[in-house]
């Protein structure tokens, strides 16, 4: 008798079923359109790679857009990198960031939670990450800050190496095996494992690398990596890359 | 890798001495106490063989999700071209059973070998291939960037130093270079004016007896 009394009738299991199926069905398309949170590690990039190592040098400028509201363990990257050598490994890069600092055995990023921006250098070299605070709250929202990565000597008898400049203002010398690079590219990071929503956009303009004379950056590799960032080449020597949504 | 014996010997000298005399300037060695430069030759014999040796890792390392800029894919020949002829004294056409799929030079002289049991196309990626259990060896010119370079770079923490057949090397458990977190092991020794950069998976030990085979095979005759 009890038993019996908790089976619900053939009839109510099919209504149930059917009930179950609409509810799948709505919370799916709910889901599809809801605005969603970009997620952590997040990169949008603008590149130029080739089977050759001919790049000798980076320039240009990065138009910062917005100066997004800081939240703790989040990360705000505008990245400028030289890949050195062969594809892949080793590279050099200057840019502007806030938030989360990059921690590590090599790197000297911290965490700066302000309104404005800093200049660091970072890249990978000899298989190690390393991280360099140049200068805290360099610039701000509405700044358009020209960059370039070069390879030549260095101040001090350092001899040759890759040089790091951001602003007109020499930043860092890199030791690397080569001195030239098989891709150049600018690119917009998010770091960090916050669901939090980001809005973050920039704009670079006046790209071009160094292969005997200067070039124009065209038809370069747009690569974001998700729906959420918007990457675009609207002409020669020019990338546009934001996380929406937008202001 | 067959070089010509003057040339070898000449090279030799050079690059012993000179490491040599950084390494033991580098431990606050009085001069009287360092090793003739020529000392480094008679041992090109040793160090050839498996290393048996315990190595010991620091456990430092930065995670990729701790990386400020990271790269984008990579793909180790996008245009699809045929490999270039690698200079010689750095061309090697076998490593650890694996074939030489793919070469790349540098105008200054460097040199980039893939070796896989696969053939690379296209679309190769660079974490396909080391996730699969390629090797590359780079041979960059030491003029660059040599051994004490590795080091200042690196830290003594992560460049452990490990003997490459005759020459002094270190070997570094690199940090990741994607989303995999994937960690490889870096070994690296000067020979014949070039800084060799040996990269694959494994344990440092099995690292540093690939990198010993690739730099004993330089001095077979």
């Amino acid at each position: 008798m009890i038993a019996s009394s908790t089976v619900p009738s053939p009839k109510r299991q099919r209504l149930g079923r059917v009930a179950l199926s609409v509810l799948v069905v709505a919370a799916s398309v709910a889901l599809a359109w809801a605005p969603q949170p970009a997620l952590g590690q997040e990169q949008a990039a603008a590149q130029k790679y080739t089977s050759s190592t001919n790049f000798q040098a980076w320039r240009g400028s990065h138009e910062i857009r917005t100066g997004p509201g800081t939240v703790t363990g989040v990360g705000y990257v505008h990245s400028m990198q030289v890949d050195v050598g062969a594809v892949g490994g080793n590279f050099v890069a200057i840019g502007t960031a806030k938030g989360a600092g990059a921690p590590g055995p090599n790197s000297s990023c911290v965490d700066r939670y302000s309104g404005t921006w800093n200049v660091y250098t970072d890249g990978m070299a000899f298989g190690t990450y390393f991280c360099h605070d140049e200068v805290f709250n360099a610039y701000t929202a509405g700044d358009d800050v020209p960059f370039t990565i070069n390879y030549g000597d260095c101040p001090g008898d350092l001899g040759a190496r890759w040089r790091l400049y951001m602003g007109g203002n020499f930043h860092q010398c890199v030791n690397q095996g080569s001195s030239t690079g098989s891709r150049v590219s600018v690119m917009l990071e998010t770091t960090g494992t916050s669901l939090v929503d980001r809005n973050i956009d920039v704009k670079y303009t006046g790209l071009e690398y160094l292969i005997g004379s200067w070039v124009d950056l065209e038809n370069a590799n747009l690569s974001p990596v998700d729906n959420f960032y918007t990457v675009t080449a609207p002409a020669n020597g020019k990338v546009n890359a934001f996380l929406t949504p937008l202001d | 890798m067959k070089i010509r014996k003057t040339n070898r010997i000449r090279a030799r000298i050079a690059i012993t001495g000179g490491i040599m005399l950084f390494v033991f300037s580098a431990c606050g060695a009085e001069s009287g106490t360092e090793k003739p430069a020529t000392e480094g030759a008679s041992a090109e014999s040793k160090n050839c063989g498996p290393y048996t040796d315990k190595i010991v890792e620091s456990a430092e390392f930065t995670p990729y999700a701790s990386q400020r800029s990271h790269l984008p894919e990579s793909y180790l020949n996008p245009d699809g071209v045929e490999a270039q002829d690698v200079p010689e004294g750095a061309a090697v056409p076998r490593i650890d059973g694996l074939a030489r799929q793919f070469s790349l030079v540098d105008p200054d002289g460097g040199s980039y070998q893939y070796f896989s049991g696969s053939p690379i196309d296209s679309k190769t990626t660079v974490a396909a291939f080391q996730a699969s259990g390629g090797i590359a060896l780079e041979a960059t010119p030491a003029k660059n960037a040599g051994l004490p370079e590795v080091v200042n770079q690196v830290g003594d923490k992560r460049a452990i130093p490990v003997e490459v057949g005759p020459y002094p090397g270190v070997v570094i458990w690199a940090d990741p270079e994607d989303a995999s977190e994937r960690r490889m092991h870096h070994v690296y020794w000067e020979a014949d004016g070039y800084l060799f950069g040996l990269i694959l998976q494994g344990t440092p030990e099995h690292a540093a007896t690939v990198s010993r085979e690739v730099a004993c095979a330089s001095l077979t005759p």
